[in-house]
C-alpha cells in the first residue's frame, strides 16, 4: 500500500499545494478576506483581485470535480463570480467569505443540476487529466492508472458525497461549514464524508496490487 | 487550510485518501476565464461608483444625529427648572403661632392706662415742691411724655439726683415717672415686686390694705426723699393693684 501511494506521489518535487493539506495551518486568513470583499464593496478593485486569485484554483477544482464537465465547470464558475461580483453592495461580514463563496458555487451546481438533468451523460472520465511533462513515461503509466482509478471512483460516487468530499479536501472547510453550505445536518455531513472517503481509499487499495503486478 | 479545521475530521478524513487527491493533476483556471471575471468585476466597480453616494454618508449622518440629539436631551433637560414644580417653602410666619388678636395689645393699652393715669394724679404742691424731688426731677415735660409702656427706652436716671425743672413737673406725672424709674415695663415691676416680698416693708399693714392709702405712703416716702423706699413699695404696690387708677 505504501508503495502504491508512493508511486502516486511525483518524484523530487514537493507536495503540491502544501499549504492546503487538511491538517495544515490556516491558509487563508479569513478577515483579510472579509476586508478585501469589504474593501471591493467601497471601489477597490485591486483588492478583488486579490481575493480572486485567492480562491480561483480551489474553487474551479471543486466545480470541474464536481460537475465532471471542463465547460459546465466554467460556466459555473463565471456564475458564481458574477453572483459574487454583483452581491457585494449586500455583502456583510457575518460569516466567512470561504463559506459565502462554497454556498453560491454549490447552489449554482444545483440549480444547474435542476435545468439540466442530463449532465451525467457528458461526464468525461478524467476531465483534468493532464500529465505532467517532466515524469518518465514508465512513471507516467503508473501515476496515470491511480489518477484513473481514483478519479473513476471519484466519479462514481454520489453527487452528495462527492460534494462533500471535495468542500472537505478542496475548500478546505469543517464538517460543521460544510453542513451550513449543503444545507443538512452536521451528522449527515459526516456520513456522506466518511461513505465518500471509504469508497476511494478502496479505489486506493485495488490499484496497489495492480501497480506491484505492472512492475 | 482554514480556521474551519480547528478539529480535523480525524475519525473520517484519511491521510492516504487525501495525500492520493492531492497528487492528482494540478489544474488551474483558464486565463481567459481570469480575464473574464476580473474585467467584469472592474467594470461592475466603475459603473457603480457614483459621485456622490448616498448610501456611504447614511452612517455619519446616522452618527451625527445621534450625538447631536443627545446634547439636545442633555441641554434641555439643564434648562429646564426641574424643581418648578415643588411647592415653595413657606417662609412666612404661620399664622397658627400669632398671638390672639388683641392680647398683646390689650396688655399693652393697660400699661399704656397705667402710665398715663399715674402721670394725671393730682400732685400734692407741697410734695413736689423740693426741686431735688427724683421723680419730679426725671419727669419729662408733658408734651414730651412718651405713652409707650416700655420704660427701657427711656433714660434710666438715678432717683437721687436732682432735677432742676422738679418744681414745674405736674403731679399727673409722678406715677408714670415712677414706673419709668423701675426701668421696667409695668409686668416686669410686678414680676420684680415678687422679689422685694420678703424685704423691709416701709408702708404698714394698715396702709397697704387698699390701693389709695398705699399709694399715699407712697407719695409720703417720697416726699421724705426716701426714693429707693417709695420704689420698692411700689413695686409691691403695682404687684397688687395692677388696674390701680391714681383719682384725679
Amino acid at each position: 500500500m505504501t508503495a502504491a501511494l508512493l508511486q502516486l506521489l511525483p518524484a523530487n518535487e514537493p507536495l503540491p499545494r502544501a499549504a492546503t493539506l487538511p491538517y495544515s495551518g490556516v491558509m487563508d486568513a479569513t478577515p483579510e478576506d472579509s476586508a478585501l470583499m469589504l474593501r471591493y464593496k467601497d471601489g477597490d478593485t485591486a483588492a478583488f483581485e486579490v481575493l480572486y486569485r485567492r480562491h480561483n484554483g480551489p474553487l474551479y477544482r471543486y466545480l470541474l470535480r464536481l460537475s465532471l464537465n471542463r465547460a459546465t465547470a466554467e460556466d459555473l464558475f463565471q456564475e458564481v463570480w458574477s453572483k459574487i461580483i454583483r452581491s457585494r453592495h449586500s455583502y456583510r461580514a457575518t460569516a466567512k467569505f470561504s463559506t459565502f463563496l462554497y454556498r453560491v458555487a454549490h447552489n449554482c451546481f444545483i440549480d444547474h443540476v435542476r435545468r439540466n438533468k442530463r449532465h451525467a451523460s457528458n461526464i468525461p472520465l478524467d476531465p483534468d487529466n493532464a500529465a505532467s511533462p517532466s515524469d518518465e513515461p514508465d512513471v507516467t503509466a503508473e501515476k496515470a492508472l491511480a489518477r484513473r482509478r481514483l478519479i473513476a471512483a471519484l466519479t462514481a460516487l454520489p453527487d452528495e458525497q462527492r460534494d462533500v468530499f471535495l468542500l472537505h479536501e478542496e475548500a478546505g472547510l469543517s464538517l460543521d461549514i460544510i453542513a451550513q453550505v449543503t444545507g443538512v445536518s452536521r451528522e449527515t455531513a459526516k456520513s456522506r464524508l466518511r461513505y465518500a472517503v471509504k469508497k476511494l481509499k478502496a479505489a486506493i487499495i485495488e490499484s496497489a496490487p495492480e501497480t506491484e503486478a505492472a512492475n | 487550510m482554514n480556521q474551519d479545521n480547528e478539529r480535523p475530521d480525524l475519525d473520517i478524513a484519511d491521510p492516504q485518501v487525501s495525500l492520493a487527491y492531492r497528487s492528482m493533476t494540478e489544474v488551474s483556471t483558464p486565463a481567459k476565464l481570469d480575464a473574464a471575471v476580473l474585467d467584469e468585476a472592474r467594470v461592475a466597480a466603475s459603473r457603480n461608483r457614483p459621485a456622490f453616494s448616498i448610501g456611504g454618508w447614511l452612517r455619519p449622518a446616522a452618527f451625527v444625529a445621534t450625538v447631536g440629539l443627545s446634547l439636545a436631551v442633555l441641554l434641555e433637560f439643564r434648562e429646564t427648572e426641574v424643581f418648578d414644580s415643588v411647592p415653595q417653602i413657606a417662609t412666612e410666619p404661620d399664622d397658627r403661632y400669632r398671638p390672639a388678636a388683641g392680647g398683646a395689645d390689650r396688655a399693652e393699652a393697660r400699661e399704656d392706662d397705667a402710665a398715663q393715669a399715674f402721670g394725671q394724679l393730682p400732685a400734692k404742691e407741697s410734695a413736689i415742691s423740693d426741686p431735688k424731688t427724683p421723680l419730679a426731677e426725671s419727669a419729662p415735660a408733658p408734651g414730651q411724655q412718651d405713652k409707650s409702656a416700655d420704660s427701657s427706652m427711656l433714660p434710666d436716671q438715678p432717683l437721687d439726683q436732682p432735677s432742676p425743672a422738679a418744681k414745674r413737673v405736674p403731679d399727673n406725672t409722678a406715677y408714670d415717672s415712677a414706673i419709668r424709674q423701675t426701668g421696667r415695663s409695668l409686668p416686669q415691676t410686678a414680676a420684680v415686686s415678687a422679689l422685694h416680698a420678703d424685704a423691709a416693708r416701709h408702708c404698714g399693714d394698715e396702709q397697704t390694705r387698699s390701693a389709695d392709702t398705699w399709694w399715699q405712703c407712697i407719695e409720703a416716702l417720697r416726699e421724705a426723699d426716701r426714693a429707693e423706699a417709695a420704689r420698692q413699695e411700689f413695686e409691691l404696690f403695682i404687684a397688687a393693684f395692677p388696674d390701680f387708677r391714681p383719682a384725679q
